[in-house]
């Protein structure tokens, strides 16, 4: 029984270990969950012919 | 980041291929074309917010878009009707970066189809210039004809490569102007004379004046003339080419002529030959007299214009001269074509300017030109002249009176 439950801890751990690292790149948000800023229409149209988008 | 604004064009009518989308802010702010990846479900007038986070803004093909928009990225929050912003192609060229992707309005346009339907090449001709109309082979109103008379159009401002054109959404987007027409069957002979010099030509359509002692005055036709004209009407006469000469309309309370479009002006050359006097039917005072030369068909020309008195600030005319402050100077905005036959009537049509752009693109420089906008007067001239060789253009030879048969304002 003891040997059981070592061997399932360590696949556990192995599990999280290879989920941590898949988020290794930052955590991916949906764009629809962050609070969106808003910006005008002729602000990007502006920032477009500005060159700075 | 994200913008939000609502949707100006119309998917159903299908002049926009099924990923595409254009999005204003509101009335009179920006709009832009928006290319989703996938096919959209947003209609005419949803209100949206679209996400930009990771879309593209470039000029695709020469417009100005975002691009690949990832449909997930978008949602309707609202329903938002926007108001078309009502201008002239004078204004648009003048506007074209800010108003690239908005709803606008062209007033008083002719279209030229080369197919005589909504497709094929089409041109929208308005005072100022002409527009492409961009109109999709599958959209649903391509088979429709083309209307062929003066309309106000709505669509969709695109440029492409600096060159403008209009997307109409729809055929709603395709307004026929209303007409008012004064055909001088309806005189009233008012008690009160207008001041002395003018003569009061007051139909129930609209209180036109004239010069007694130049014109336009009211009479039966003359005699000459009863081989083309109705007995028992009374035609308004301009019997000759001087400044003075006019049948003018200002705003008035039968007739509000703010917003007036376009002027149609059925007129005649008269075959009055001879000595011959024209008189003011309500006056006991007025008679014009004019030795009126024989007509010369297809040498002599009958033309009218259409002027526009505007108070000037004291620039200077064409001969140099200083016009006095204030004093309305008449700013002849067009003439109509020259016809080389008498006794016959033709239509001139005349577009009138609709924004100070309109007024500017015309030459007229004074800084009183808007509020013409306010209280609009529009005179309409006799414009011929004899060009038989051997007459002079000496103020006793040059006169070929002309009469009006009825003017048409759309509005």
């Amino acid at each position: 029984m003891m040997r059981l439950e070592k061997v399932f801890l360590i696949i556990l751990s192995i599990i999280l270990l290879f989920s941590f690292k898949k988020n290794e790149n930052g955590p991916i948000i949906p764009p629809e969950v962050a609070p969106l800023d808003q910006i005008a229409i002729s602000e990007v149209k502006r920032k477009f012919l500005d060159n700075a988008i | 980041m994200a913008i939000k604004g609502s949707v100006i064009s119309d998917k159903n009518a299908k002049n926009i291929d099924d990923k595409t989308l254009y999005v204003q802010q509101g009335d009179n702010l920006e709009g832009i074309r928006v290319v989703f990846k996938e096919k959209h479900a947003y209609s005419i007038d949803d209100a949206v917010e679209i996400n930009i986070y990771n879309t593209t803004l470039s000029k695709a093909n020469g417009e100005l878009a975002l691009t690949d928009v990832p449909n997930e990225q978008a949602k309707k929050i609202d329903l938002e009707k926007i108001a078309p912003q009502i201008t002239s192609l004078a204004y648009l060229e003048a506007n074209k970066d800010k108003l690239d992707g908005s709803l606008v309005t062209i007033n008083a346009g002719m279209l030229i189809s080369s197919t005589n339907n909504l497709n094929g090449d089409i041109l929208l001709k308005d005072i100022s210039g002409d527009i492409e109309v961009d109109i999709k082979t599958d959209a649903s109103f391509a088979k429709v004809e083309a209307p062929k008379d003066f309309i106000d159009l709505t669509g969709i401002l695109r440029v492409i490569d600096g060159k403008m054109s209009i997307a109409p959404r729809n055929l709603a987007d395709f307004n026929a102007l209303q007409f008012v027409t004064d055909d001088f069957t309806t005189w009233e002979f008012p008690n009160v004379h207008l001041s002395g010099l003018q003569s009061e030509l007051f139909t129930s359509i609209a209180n036109w004046y004239g010069d007694r002692r130049y014109g336009a005055i009211k009479q039966l036709a003359d005699k000459n003339d009863a081989n083309f004209t109705q007995a028992n009407k009374l035609y308004p006469y301009i019997p000759t080419d001087s400044m003075y000469s006019s049948l003018g309309v200002n705003n008035n309370n039968k007739l509000s002529l703010k917003g007036v479009k376009v002027i149609k002006v059925t007129f005649a050359g008269s075959q009055a030959i001879g000595y011959t006097e024209f008189s003011e039917i309500s006056r006991t005072d007025g008679l014009i007299r004019v030795n009126v030369l024989p007509f010369t068909t297809n040498v002599d020309e009958i033309k009218v214009g259409l002027a526009l008195p505007i108070s000037t600030e004291g620039e200077k005319d064409e001969w140099g001269l200083t016009t006095p402050f204030g004093q309305n100077k008449n700013y002849l905005i067009a003439a109509s074509e020259a016809y080389k036959e008498n006794g016959k009537f033709f239509t001139a049509t005349f577009l009138i300017p609709t924004t100070l752009e309109d007024i500017r693109a015309l030459g007229i420089e004074s800084e009183n030109a808007s509020q013409w906008f306010e209280n609009p007067i529009i005179e309409i001239i006799n414009l011929s002249s004899r060009k038989t060789s051997g007459i002079s253009t000496s103020r006793d030879d040059r006169h070929i009176p002309i009469l009006i048969d009825k003017v048409e304002f759309g509005f």
